[in-house]
């Protein structure tokens, strides 16, 4: 593989464990419960019996020939419908994952962490599903901006808790969530939302998003009978954008692209783009922080990409040249969003939407003939905060 | 045999007892912070944690991170927090710091090594980092004459607890409940079970901490322990007394705790 583990949990530099002693057993029963899993035909029979009948796939790979119409170049455009995963994103399909993990592990609470509300409310859902205790973390600010999230999570019996500190978002809400675990662990599972934290969280969640590449990756070879010249996601801690590449890591010809969020005057959350190595949620990657190794404070228009860290396999994939990294702005992406909405009748959400602003640029390419775009959730949670030039 | 641990040993030896007192640097002030410190060390303190403030510190409960938050918006950086520890070198002290791991590799682990060891620091802290990851800066720190103090906690396994001791230094750091700063902690027969677990795997002094809030946790966890770190109950005194009152409400709670722990041990 073109990413090599130099060691447990280690994507070249990147990764490790850097957690509390106190969470240490957990994380490594956790492994050893994954290491299982990985190979029990069993677990991977109920994964997929959940992944067809409560998520719904496999989602389609649609072409977007409209959107193509508007577009530089020629380039087809086809779109990975994740956004019609149950509960409106790919989170879903993690969460799936690490539910039967936690039962595996004889776990009956489960905690997590959420931004854009899009894993807390896949978290909620599983836990619904299998009668399990579950409270989320979330930020008091993205409680505002994401508000029909935070109800449909009570809707499904989770209890919401605002995370009151620092800047109130993803990335405090993901500090109370290992505050709660440390207290918790004994009974406690954290569901991770993305491919960040301890090992064995980034390979994990990678492991269970990885469907999304595979499916995407036999679609397009039937629908155009190749491999695409790139396939295209939004990155916010990077899980979408793993679970797309993992389909194509191996084909060496398939560039990868990834978007952050470029955000505006008031600041970004480009990890990959501006970042440096730096430690935060348990693992060591690239990170946005001062010259004192505070964490610096982070903006994005959407929930789900404001945050200062970003994936240790992804920090890797862009260090060694595999991945390519664009932005694109808060406006950019309100943009794409109502162009989707007017050319294809998809509203997407805000975070993917940052992916679709970057076809503006790399259409242009005259070697992208084939994207593929993780299209990774659906924006209804995001109509109360659209402004009203993009909604009117 | 770093000086750290010497210093810890020997008390023992005497048939002391420690308490060791944690302070945020920057917190109310930094002038405050490096008196209290100070004033600590002439009670009897022999060890003290300075504490470097961090944006994101998950192993710690609202009190600290309150006055984290705090002491970040005064400026508190780790260049600053060591240049405090430099001026507690007049006191007859180890200050041992504790300070999450990016501060540390932002400023370079040789580097983070060398500074500590000119500022006359004693031993450094890392919540999170855990025995997996400590190997390098060990060795950088070690070179310097540095003890790296490790964590246990009621969770560690025996594995983990053996591979833990194996290369611990100075004194061990014992959990006492599963939990972040300032929770409750553990009842006196839970503490007594978990030192003496831990005493089957090292003869390192062992200091308990995490919701050590006043004389008389302080006093259990010494009955099974060789020393008590406390820190939110401090800060907590600090935080309802913002006027000038902090500072006496503060060594008043050091000087009942340094009573308790002389009380001649009656179990
Ligand atoms: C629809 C959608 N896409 C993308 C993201 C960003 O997360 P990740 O980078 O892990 O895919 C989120 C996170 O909330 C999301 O809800």
């Amino acid at each position: 593989m073109s990413t090599e583990i130099t060691r447990a949990g280690r994507f070249g530099p990147f990764g490790g464990q850097y957690v509390p002693e106190t969470l240490m057993p957990a994380i490594t029963e956790l492994a050893a419960a994954h290491i299982e899993a990985l190979a029990d035909p069993a677990f991977a029979a109920e994964l997929d019996a959940l992944l067809a009948d409560f998520a719904g796939r496999p989602t389609p790979l649609y072409r977007a020939r409209r959107l193509e119409s508007v577009l530089p170049g020629e380039a087809q455009v086809w779109l990975k419908r994740e956004d019609l995963v149950h509960t409106g994103a790919h989170k879903l399909n993690n969460c799936l994952g690490q539910v039967l993990l936690a039962r595996r592990m004889g776990k009956r609470r489960i905690i997590a962490e959420t931004g854009a509300g899009q894993h807390g409310v896949a978290t909620a859902a599983v836990c619904a599903h299998f009668g399990l205790e579950c409270t989320v973390y979330m930020g008091e600010t993205d409680m505002q901006r994401q508000r029909p999230n935070v109800q449909r999570m009570r809707l499904f019996g989770a209890e919401v808790r605002p995370a009151l500190t620092g800047s109130r978002t993803l990335k405090d809400a993901t500090s109370e969530a290992i505050r709660d675990w440390v207290a918790s662990v004994a009974t406690t599972h954290y569901i991770i939302g993305s491919v960040v934290g301890p090992h064995p969280y980034p390979s994990l969640v990678a492991d269970f998003q990885a469907v999304i590449g595979r499916e995407a990756r036999e679609q397009i070879f039937a629908a155009a009978g190749r491999l695409p010249s790139h396939a295209l996601a939004c990155i916010g801690g990077g899980s979408n954008a793993m679970g797309l590449f993992r389909g194509f890591l191996d084909d060496g010809d398939v560039r990868l692209v990834g978007v952050e969020a470029g955000g505006g005057p008031e600041g970004h959350a480009a990890t990959l783009g501006k970042g440096d190595p730096g430690v935060l949620h348990g693992t060591l990657s690239l990170l946005l922080q001062d010259q004192d190794g505070q964490v610096a404070p982070v903006h994005s228009i959407s929930a789900g990409l404001d945050y200062p860290g970003v994936g240790p396999q992804l920090a890797h994939l862009k260090d060694s040249g595999r991945l390519a990294v664009a932005s694109a702005t808060d406006a950019e992406a309100l943009d794409a969003l109502r162009s989707l909405c007017r050319l294809e009748g998809i509203l997407p959400a805000l975070e993917t939407a940052h992916a679709l602003a970057h076809l503006q640029t790399l259409a242009a390419d005259p070697d992208a003939d084939l994207i593929v775009v993780n299209l990774s959730g659906r924006g209804d949670k995001d109509l109360d905060h659209l402004p009203p030039e993009v909604s009117a | 045999m770093t000086a750290l641990e010497r210093a810890c040993r020997d008390r023992r030896q005497r048939g002391e007892k420690a308490l060791v007192p944690f302070l945020t640097a920057g917190f109310p002030d930094e002038r405050t912070s490096l008196e209290l410190l100070a004033a600590c060390a002439r009670r009897g303190c022999e060890v003290v944690e300075i504490g470097v403030p961090f944006s994101d510190p998950v192993a710690d409960g609202p009190v600290i991170q309150q006055a984290s938050q705090a002491a970040l918006a005064g400026g508190m950086t780790l260049r600053r927090a060591l240049d405090l520890v430099t001026e507690l070198k007049d006191e007859a002290v180890q200050p041992v710091m504790m300070t999450y791991l990016n501060p540390v590799l932002r400023l370079g682990l040789d580097e983070f090594a060398r500074r500590s060891a000119r500022a006359g620091c004693a031993g450094v802290i890392v919540p999170d980092l855990s025995s997996e990851e400590t190997a390098p800066l060990r060795d950088a720190l070690s070179g310097e004459g540095v003890a790296l103090v490790d964590l246990v906690a009621p969770t560690t396994t025996e594995d983990r607890m053996a591979a833990i001791t194996a290369t611990a230094g100075g004194f061990l750091y014992l959990v006492a409940v599963a939990g972040v700063t300032g929770t409750t902690s553990a009842n006196a027969a839970d503490l007594q079970s978990f030192t003496d677990r831990v005493r089957r795997h090292t003869d390192l002094p062992l200091y308990v901490g995490f919701g050590i809030d006043g004389a008389v946790k302080a006093r259990e966890a010494v009955q099974a322990a060789d020393g008590a770190i406390v820190g939110s109950a401090l800060i907590r005194r600090l935080l309802d007394n913002p006027d000038s009152g902090g500072v006496t409400a503060v060594l008043d709670l050091v000087d009942e705790m340094l009573a308790a722990l002389s009380r001649r041990t009656t179990s």
